[in-house]
Formats: C-alpha cells, sequence, structure tokens
C-alpha cells in the first residue's frame, strides 16, 4: 500500500542566513483582511499609551556649583563635554556620560556672563562682569600645572555676553557697545555702536557665518554683517528680546526669546513681522536653543519649566519641570539631537531626553524597526480624539496650570473688550490687526 | 682735505634729531602758525578729528615745479598737461550728514546680505518638504582623500627582515585610499584669487554706495520747485500704486493706506495754498489788471483750489444719472416701452455689483471708464435712433397698403414689443460685454504693473512645494492639568445634564407638530469612499404590500409601537437624587420624610420627555445608546493638510503594518522623518551644499 506522506522542504519555509529576514506565508490581498484599519487603530493606541508609560525624560543632574548657573556650553567636537560658569565666577567643566565635574576654578570677580569654545575645541572663552576676556585651555591641565588662563584681555566698557564665529578665530562680545575680536589681539577688531542702549545678548549664524544679531536693552534685535557693512537693520518690539538662536540648517531663520513670555521666528528677509509666534510659556522666556536638526527648538523660562517647539508650530510639543528646578538660565540642546542640558537658579545642572519615551542606546534591528512601526502608526492616527487626548495630555505643577488660566482670562477680556469697541465704533475704526503684527513696532533702516 | 671734510657728510653721520630741529628753525622763519602733524604710536581704531592738522612741512606744490619748467621750451608741454589735468580735477563733494551715510551704508549691506540669504531658498524649502532627512548632513567639504600607505602603517608595529622588505617590494602595490576628515584648516584660507574677487566685490559694493550717495546729495542740492513738483506728485503715483496693491492683497493695510491720502488731501484742502493768499499770488493780482499772462496763471492756480475742496462725486449718483437718463430717452420716445422689470432689476443689481467692485479703485481709470461709458451710451443712443427709424419706415409702408391694415397692425405691434424686448435685452448684453472687456483691459493693464511691482517688491523668491509627507500637522496647546481636577469633572457632568434639561424645555412647547409639515432637513452627504448603506428600494410598495398579506392576521403596526414605546420608556432618565443618605430624614410622628421640601431641592429631575432622533419617524427605533462606546473614537473634522473626507479616509485605509502589506513598501512606510546617527556631531549646513560651490 502506498502512503500518502505530508512533506515539506525545510527551504521553502527556512531563511538561508540568519541575516536574512523571515519567509512570510502571507495573502496581501485586502480583502481577506477587512479590519484592517480597526487593528492598526488599536495598535496605534497601544503605542501612544506606551509611549506614555516610557515617557520618563529626566536623565540626573550634575550638581557642585555653589551659586546660580549663568550660562553653559557646549564642546564644538565632543559630545560628553560640557562647560558651566556660575555667578560666582567659578566656571566647571562637566564629563556628562560619568556625570563628574572634571575641573573647576574661579575665572572671574562676579558673575560669569558667557562661555563659547573656540571652532576646534582646544580652548575656551569666558567673559564676565569684571570686564575681563579670558581665555583657557579646553584640557585639563596636568598635575602641578596651574589653572591659568592663557590669555586676559581687559575690555574698556562691560560685556555681557559672547559669541564665536564658526571658522575663524573671531569672536564678538555685547555690553554698552558690540566689539569684534580676534583671538590673538588685545584690541577689539572693530565696535560697532547704533543708539545709545546697552545690549544683552549676542549670537553668530552658523550658515551665513558673517552675519551676528544681537539684543539691546531698548527692546530691539540688531543684525550686524562681520563684514565692513557693521550693523544692517533693526527691528523695535512691544518687549524685551532676551535671547537670539540662529537656525543651524536654515540660514535665515533665526527664533528670539521674548520678556513678554513667547518667542518669535523670523526671517532676516522680511523683519516686518514674524514668520511664528510660539507662544505657551507663562512668564519671561529667559533662553532659547535650536536643535541641530534645525527642526525644533528648546527655549527655558522664568516659569521653571523646559519646553521643546516645533519650528513651525505656535504651540510647544513638550513640557519638562521638576520640583526642585527653579528659574531656567540655560537651555542647550546636544549637538547629536539627542539631550537637552539645562542650567537653573537653583545651582544643578539637568541631563533631559528630547524625545520623552525614546529607548536610549544601540537598538536590535526587530526592536527598532518595532519602534519606528509604532511611530508611524501614532502620527497615521494622530488626529483621532483618544490618540490626541493621550499623546498630548501633561501634568503640570499647580502654579503653572493657575497662571495659565489667569492669562486665558485676561486674553478673553481683551479680546471682549475689542469686539465691544468694535461693535459700538464706525466701521472700519477699530482693525483687525493680525497676532503676528501685534509685537513689533516698527523695522529701523 | 681737512677743510672738505668738514662738509663731507655720509648719510649715517647725519643726526636725526639735530636734523628735524633744523628744519623746524628753518620753518619757524616763516612766521606762520605751524603744528606737528602727530604720529601714532600704537594701533587705534579712530582718528581723533584733532589730529587733522594742515601739514606745512615739505609741501610742495606742482605749480612752482611748472613754473620753473616754463622757461625751457623742452618743457613747456608738460606744464600744458598739468594745467590741462588741473582743470579736470575737482575737489571731492562734501561728505554726507553722518546719520544720512550710515542709513545708506545700511540699506547697502542689508540688500546684499539679504541676496546672500536667498541663495539658500531652495535649500531650505526643500528641507522642509521633505518626508524623510537623515543627520548629519554629508558635506563633501571636510573629507580629505588621500592614498593610504598600508604598508607604512604595518612596518610601524612588526619588525621585518631584509628578506621580507624585498618581497614586498616585489609584490604588486595596491593603492589603497584612505578617506579621512579633514580637520586641519589652510593655513592661508584664501587663495589669491578669491583675494582678488573679494576685493572686487568690496570695491563694487563701495561703487553701488558712493552712487546711491551722489544721488541723495544731488537730491537735497536742488531747489527748483518744479522737480519738487515733479518728485511729489511721483510720490503720490506711488502711493497711489501702493494702494491698489495693498488692495488686492491686504484690504485691512489698504484702507489705512486710503486714510493716510483722505488725510493728505484734506490737509491740503485745509492749507491755504492754491488759494490766492501767498506773496506770489497776491503780486500777480497786481499785474492782473493788465497782464494776460499773470491772470491766467492765477485763474490755473484757482480752478486747482476748487478741484480740491470739491467734494468728491460718489459712484452711486453717476450711476442714478446713468438710469435717468435712460427713463428721460424713454419717456420722451413713445416708442420705446420701458424695458422688462426683471431686466431692469438685473441691470441695476449688476451695476449696483459693478459699482462696490469699482469702489476703490484709482481715480484716473475711473475717469477713463466714464469717458468709454459715455462713448459706448452714445453708440448705444445712436443704435436706437436707428431702430427707431426703422420702425417709422416700416409703419409708413403699412400706411402706404392699407388693405390688411388690421393684421398688419397687430404684427407690427407684436413685432414692436418684441423688437422692443429684444433691443432692451441686447442693449444689457452689449453693455455687460462691453463692460466686460473694459474690466478686463483694466485688469489686464494692471497685471503687468503688479507683476513688476511684485517682481521688485518681493525679492524673496517663492519655491513653495506640497509637503512630501501626508502627516497630519496638529499645531494646539496641549492639554496641561493638575492631578485635582476631579472636581471639574463632576461639575461638567452636572452642566450637561442642566443643557439637557434646558434645551428639552425649549423643544416641549413645540412637540406636537406634525411631522409632514416640517421641511425636509438638507442630508449633508460627507463625500465619502464607502458604500452607502441606505439603498433605495424601487419596489417599496410592492414589498410592502406583500408583507401586509403575509401578516394579515396579527397588527405588526400595533406591536412595532408598542416595542417603540417601551425601548423609549428604558432609555429615558431617572430622576437623580442627590441627597447624603439619612440626611434631612427627620422622622416621627405627622412627619413624612418623603415629603419635606428641603429633601426635593436636591432631586434633579428629568424632563418627561427626552428628544430622541426617532421621535417623528413612526416606524423606525433608533438606538441612540448603540454608538455609545465608539463615538469617543471618531474623529469629528478632518485633520489640517487633509482637503476631504475622502482623502482622509483614503489615507487611514491604507495599512502600513507589515501584517497587510510587503515587507519593502512597509520599511518605507515607518522610514523616521528624522535619522540621526548615533554619537555623531551634526554641523549646521556649509555652503558647499549650495550648488555653485566657489571657484578655487
Amino acid at each position: 500500500m502506498k502512503v500518502k506522506v505530508i512533506s515539506r522542504s525545510a527551504d521553502d519555509y527556512l531563511r538561508e542566513k540568519k541575516t536574512d529576514i523571515h519567509k512570510v506565508f502571507r495573502n496581501y490581498d485586502p480583502a481577506l483582511h477587512p479590519f484592517e484599519a480597526a487593528r492598526e487603530y488599536t495598535r496605534a493606541l497601544n503605542a501612544v499609551k506606551l509611549e506614555k508609560v516610557f515617557a520618563k525624560p529626566f536623565l540626573g543632574n550634575l550638581d557642585g556649583h555653589r551659586d546660580s548657573v549663568s550660562c553653559i556650553a557646549k564642546h564644538p567636537k565632543r559630545l560628553s563635554t560640557i562647560v558651566s560658569g556660575a555667578f560666582d565666577g567659578e566656571v566647571r567643566v562637566w564629563d556628562i556620560p560619568q556625570r563628574t565635574c572634571e575641573r573647576e576654578f574661579v575665572a572671574h570677580n562676579g558673575i560669569v556672563r558667557g562661555i563659547v569654545y573656540t571652532p576646534k575645541g582646544e580652548h575656551f572663552i569666558t567673559v564676565g562682569d569684571d570686564k575681563t576676556i579670558k581665555t583657557w585651555k579646553a584640557l585639563t591641565p596636568q598635575f602641578g600645572e596651574d589653572d591659568a588662563p592663557i590669555n586676559t584681555v581687559l575690555s574698556k566698557s562691560v560685556i555681557t555676553s559672547i559669541s564665536h564665529h564658526r571658522k575663524s578665530p573671531i569672536f564678538a562680545t555685547t555690553g554698552e557697545i558690540v566689539q569684534l575680536w580676534e583671538e590673538s589681539r588685545n584690541e577689539p577688531l572693530r565696535t560697532y555702536q547704533w543708539g545709545v542702549d546697552s545690549l544683552h545678548d549676542v549670537a553668530f549664524n552658523m550658515v551665513e557665518q558673517n552675519v551676528f544679531g544681537a539684543c539691546a536693552s531698548d527692546r530691539s534685535i540688531i543684525l550686524y554683517d562681520m563684514r565692513d557693512h557693521g550693523p544692517l537693520r533693526k527691528v523695535v518690539m512691544k518687549l524685551r528680546p532676551n535671547k537670539l538662536a540662529w537656525n543651524p540648517m536654515e540660514a535665515f531663520t533665526f527664533t528670539v526669546a521674548s520678556e513678554d513670555y513667547n518667542l518669535y521666528t523670523f526671517d532676516t528677509r522680511n523683519l516686518k513681522k514674524p514668520v511664528n509666534i510660539h507662544m505657551d510659556h507663562v512668564e519671561a522666556v529667559t533662553f532659547v536653543d535650536y536643535s541641530p536638526t534645525g527642526k525644533e527648538f528648546v527655549s527655558g523660562s522664568y516659569d521653571k519649566t523646559i519646553r521643546i517647539f516645533d519650528g513651525g508650530h505656535g504651540h510647544s510639543r513638550e513640557v519638562y519641570h521638576t520640583k526642585r528646578m527653579q528659574r531656567l538660565t540655560c537651555v542647550n540642546w546636544t549637538l547629536d539631537n539627542k539631550f537637552i542640558i539645562s542650567g537653573s537658579d537653583e545651582m544643578n545642572i539637568r541631563i533631559w531626553k528630547a524625545r520623552a519615551s525614546e529607548k536610549l542606546g544601540p537598538l536590535r534591528p526587530r526592536e527598532r524597526t518595532a519602534l519606528r512601526y509604532a511611530e508611524a502608526l501614532k502620527e497615521k492616527f494622530a488626529s483621532h480624539p483618544q490618540i490626541k487626548r493621550i499623546s498630548r495630555h501633561r501634568h503640570v505643577p499647580r502654579h503653572i496650570y493657575n497662571a495659565q488660566r489667569e492669562l486665558r482670562t485676561i486674553k478673553d477680556k481683551q479680546k471682549k473688550k475689542e469686539s465691544n469697541k468694535r461693535a459700538h465704533s464706525k466701521k472700519g475704526e477699530v482693525p483687525y490687526q493680525p497676532e503676528r503684527e501685534k509685537h513689533i513696532i516698527k523695522e529701523v533702516h | 682735505m681737512s677743510d672738505d671734510s668738514d662738509y663731507q657728510f655720509t648719510d649715517d653721520d647725519v643726526d636725526d634729531t639735530n636734523h628735524s630741529r633744523i628744519v623746524e628753525n628753518v620753518l619757524s622763519l616763516n612766521k606762520a602758525q605751524n603744528l606737528k602733524r602727530p604720529s601714532r604710536t600704537e594701533p587705534t581704531l579712530q582718528i581723533s578729528e584733532f589730529n587733522l592738522v594742515k601739514s606745512v612741512t615739505g609741501q610742495l606744490q606742482i605749480d612752482d615745479l611748472t613754473k620753473v619748467l616754463k622757461t625751457r621750451k623742452k618743457h613747456a608741454k608738460v606744464g600744458e598737461k598739468v594745467e590741462r589735468t588741473k582743470k579736470k580735477t575737482h575737489t571731492l563733494p562734501k561728505p554726507l550728514e553722518k546719520p544720512q551715510a550710515e542709513r545708506i551704508r545700511r540699506s547697502v549691506g542689508y540688500e546684499k546680505n539679504r541676496f546672500l540669504f536667498d541663495r539658500w531658498e531652495a535649500f531650505v524649502t526643500s528641507n522642509r518638504a521633505s518626508a524623510h532627512q537623515v543627520f548629519p548632513l554629508d558635506s563633501v567639504e571636510n573629507l580629505k582623500v588621500e592614498t593610504k600607505k598600508a604598508a607604512d602603517i604595518a612596518s610601524t608595529w612588526t619588525y621585518k627582515s631584509d628578506l621580507q622588505k624585498e618581497l614586498e617590494s616585489l609584490e604588486n602595490k595596491v593603492e589603497v585610499y584612505n578617506i579621512d576628515e579633514n580637520d586641519k584648516d589652510d593655513e592661508f584660507p584664501l587663495t589669491l584669487e578669491e583675494l582678488k574677487e573679494k576685493r572686487q566685490e568690496a570695491a563694487k559694493l563701495r561703487a553701488h554706495q558712493s552712487y546711491k550717495e551722489a544721488k541723495a546729495r544731488r537730491q537735497n542740492k536742488i531747489k527748483s520747485k518744479k522737480y519738487h513738483r515733479i518728485l511729489r506728485k511721483e510720490r503720490i503715483k506711488q502711493q497711489l500704486k501702493e494702494f491698489e496693491e495693498l488692495q488686492k492683497t491686504n484690504p485691512e493695510a489698504a484702507l489705512k493706506k486710503l486714510e493716510e491720502i483722505e488725510k493728505a488731501r484734506a490737509l491740503e484742502r485745509f492749507s491755504l495754498r492754491h488759494k490766492g493768499t501767498g506773496q506770489w499770488a497776491k503780486s500777480k493780482q497786481v499785474r492782473a489788471k493788465y497782464d494776460k499772462e499773470s491772470r491766467q496763471v492765477l485763474a490755473q492756480q484757482l480752478a486747482i483750489s476748487r478741484e480740491l475742496t470739491q467734494k468728491q462725486k460718489h459712484m452711486e449718483s453717476e450711476s442714478e444719472e446713468e438710469e435717468l437718463k435712460i427713463e428721460e430717452s424713454s419717456s420722451n420716445n413713445p416708442w420705446i416701452i420701458k424695458p422688462d422689470k426683471e431686466v431692469s432689476e438685473f441691470t441695476s443689481s449688476y451695476k449696483q455689483f459693478w459699482n462696490e467692485q469699482n469702489k476703490n479703485k484709482e481715480a484716473i481709470i475711473q475717469n477713463d471708464d466714464d469717458e468709454q461709458d459715455n462713448k459706448i451710451e452714445e453708440i448705444v443712443i445712436n443704435d436706437k435712433q436707428e431702430k427707431v427709424k426703422q420702425i417709422k419706415k416700416k409703419v409708413k409702408k403699412n400706411k402706404v397698403v392699407p388693405k390688411n391694415q388690421q393684421k398688419l397692425n397687430n404684427s407690427s405691434g407684436d413685432w414692436d414689443i418684441d423688437d422692443i424686448f429684444d433691443q432692451a435685452e441686447k442693449k444689457v448684453a452689449e453693455k455687460l460685454k462691453n463692460k466686460l472687456a473694459k474690466s478686463n483691459k483694466v485688469t489686464n493693464k494692471l497685471k503687468p504693473k503688479n507683476k513688476k511691482a511684485t517682481t521688485k517688491n518681493n525679492k524673496k523668491i517663492d519655491l513653495s512645494m506640497p509637503s512630501q509627507s501626508k502627516k497630519q500637522i496638529i499645531d494646539e496647546k496641549m492639554n496641561e492639568t493638575t492631578h485635582k481636577t476631579t472636581n471639574n469633572n463632576t461639575n461638567n457632568n452636572i452642566d450637561a445634564l442642566k443643557n439637557i434639561i434646558n434645551l428639552d424645555n425649549s423643544n416641549t412647547q413645540s412637540n406636537n407638530i406634525d411631522p409632514e409639515k416640517f421641511m425636509k432637513p438638507k442630508v449633508t452627504n460627507l463625500d465619502s469612499a464607502l458604500p452607502s448603506l441606505i439603498i433605495e428600494n424601487e419596489n417599496n410598495n410592492n414589498q410592502k404590500h406583500v408583507i401586509m398579506e403575509a401578516f394579515e392576521d396579527n397588527d405588526i403596526v400595533e406591536d412595532f409601537a408598542k416595542d417603540k414605546q417601551e425601548e423609549v420608556d428604558q432609555d429615558k432618565p431617572q430622576d437623580i437624587d442627590l441627597n447624603l443618605p439619612g440626611w434631612g430624614s427627620w422622622a416621627g410622628t405627622g412627619i413624612d420624610p418623603k415629603k419635606q421640601r428641603k429633601r426635593k431641592r436636591f432631586i434633579i429631575k428629568m424632563p418627561e420627555t427626552m428628544p430622541r432622533r426617532d421621535d417623528n419617524k413612526g416606524s423606525l427605533i433608533i438606538n441612540e445608546k448603540a454608538a455609545a462606546k465608539i463615538k469617543p473614537h471618531l474623529v469629528s473634522e478632518v485633520p489640517f493638510p487633509f482637503k476631504t473626507v475622502k482623502d482622509y479616509e483614503a489615507s487611514i485605509r491604507t495599512p502600513i503594518g507589515n501584517s497587510f502589506v510587503p515587507e519593502l513598501a512597509y520599511r518605507r512606510f515607518i522610514r523616521p522623518a528624522v535619522e540621526t546617527k548615533m554619537g555623531a556631531v551634526i554641523e549646521p549646513a556649509t555652503t558647499s551644499i549650495l550648488m555653485g560651490k566657489p571657484k578655487k
């Protein structure tokens, strides 16, 4: 008798090598999968819930400063090193992965106002309230060597901030006037003065490297050209801009953190009105820094929170806070687009993840695809109410919640008053003014 | 020799200080004031204005030299040449006032930089639109390719005998390239060519600046009144042009501008200009008696003033006049009957529409319009007259042939009316046509101007492209709460209840209304790709009949009504008792706790009849609770980048998981928007990304 045996060759269903993808016998005919969308929706819902489960952005803090942290500088070539300055004149160099302080010394009498690394990262330059500009070696001194600056320059006027050119050994400082320095010289190369007001922040453009912007205390933003043009244009706003950051991927875009709780993104070629207004903070925004991809930026505020904004969006996508973190003085996005480093009033430097639920470290290929699939699903079903609700829900401290409510009532009141005024006056007497034009007073040529 | 030696100096022997003293002494003989030119000892940025001294030492005038040369015939030509060049030369003009010069400098610099920024437009827009980006960007600029000396590297590690080395040399050498990041920048950052280019550019810039300066200086100097008048006129024209543009792009701003223009006009009206009160006018008045020319000039001035002070005519009045004209003509002419009411209404409404459209247009264009209008009207009127003549002729003919007078009369009468209707229609059509043509003309005229203007004003390049990814953009505030928000929820619930109750109260008044009387609600069909579930049954009646036959014995209609009533009763909300247990339930003789007034206050009464979706639909039960579970999961509106429900549905229906699509498609679907390399520093963009690399 012949017995028929069901048999199949292993070649049909086993992969040849371990690196090959699994052979899958599947019929992709959509008629056979009537619940495709529903199944994916469930997966998306699970993914978004898991995202919330894993959202633990706070990684750790670096403590050691004896006074509030005033400024932080990132090493341009290495991801593991940062330098921070404090209000008591102390400067510390940190090793981030080890979370240790490598080096500490008192650099200035009074506040350290600004720190920058030179483009190659061999030195860093600090400026302080004692009107000095000091250059230090980035390497830790050998045993027996002193922590002494390799160069000290005495400025004639107060210096409030510093920014370094991306390539050449030139840096700019602000104070009563804007000064342009060469690393090896003791006299400024050039000084610029437009108006009588002092300036408190300066930032070089990273892409069009000869342009830099400064914030002045007369509520204006001034653009300069390092070549022989000098000041180019000035925008006067309703309240003081605190900090300016250039987009590292878009030559003409910059964002300013303003005293009126908002951030403004400008296009350099059209300064009449900002391209976008980013709201959500409930107190003055003190610092802003772009992610190295130029897609997002992070801002620190006096309201004790850090917020992350998408460049094109008016509202933040993330808010970070802890009970002990006080008013933010500086927030930096690391150069690998993964972390955020914040310095605040209560002497600590904190390290956060830039994406709260991201898994750190190397991923297995299957894990990576699974995470990406989850990410894609979340994006696909983003506007479904449940998914939106879960992904956009945040707990905020009581004081912020209350402040938001207060601000909302104030805004509503103003709106109502304006509409009443409009209703009771001649047509066209009370014109509609777009939000984007409200905050700019004028553009000065 | 010894005498000679007293006078023989070598250069070395001259003492500098002695020499300068002697020079000073000699100069002091001159008695003129004589300040020394200061010399700088250390580099400074500013040159003090006090150091700009007219120097006296060693100044030699060329004239003195040429004078000497004149005596010799041979050198006379040199003297002439010097004279000629002297004629050509002129002293440089005084520099502009500092603020003005600075402003020019700034605007030139800004323009130049804007041009530089514009180069990035394409890169930036493509980045913004791209669905997938990898960082760090690979910039070619920092890579350095050089032959790797593999042998050398190996030799440093191991000791090789001579034999080995010889053997190696016999082998074929394979060149290995080593691609490294170029950390060291060149010692000389700029090549000679680049330096030259840079200098050229600087020179160009300076020239540009100087042109602007010269222009400003020239304009400042001009005193001619006529010039300024022309300038002012130009400015006004420019303003009007801007206004017109604004009107299209930004009506609010246009309104503001219009106000400004009006204000300027009012100011001019208000001022005493062109009123004949000035010095010039008075002198002219004195002369006017005898001089015809001055009279003319004065008249002109007065005309201007009258023009200014006259109230601006409104467009509406003009249109009224037009209508009046037509009426007059029609009333005068017994042959013309007023055009049909509808037609006239249409024309009038059209006119209104047209006027509204044109209200804010430039005055000049209006004038043109009016002229053209008049012409057209004349033509139309001429046409009318001709037609009328024709009609008269026909009538005459009729008179000539009296035989079939009645018929003809009738027919002619008919014909007349038809003709008149035709005429009116024709007229309207013609007018419309003309107006359309005119408006087209006007728009055509305006278009190229606008284009030019836009190209002038918007130096920004618009390269906008649709985003490659169909990603939903949710730009709204996060839902930020504190831990204590439970109270709010209950409040919300109660509010919702109250809402329902209120709604019901308003509904109860109109409860008993015949469903047939209602207008059928318009069904809003969302343009969905899903098949509609409701299928129109053509044989509806037929089927009904069949069913009726089948269930002849039992009254299904009654049963159904009962069922429905049960369903309604089930869904009816119960009263909510908010009394706390034990609270207010005093009991005793003569006290019924259930009848206490205070207790009643805490019972929220539900309305007896709740509005239901199937209230007026006799043979239909709608289970409203069935969808309650799925309702919170449904999207209520189309999210932003999608425009239609169809598109959005399609995007949702397309699966992306690998259980539904092949592996490769899956990989493509789940690519992240931003991909970064672990542990790599992401450098900002460099100019090497742009297409046109600088020459080296």
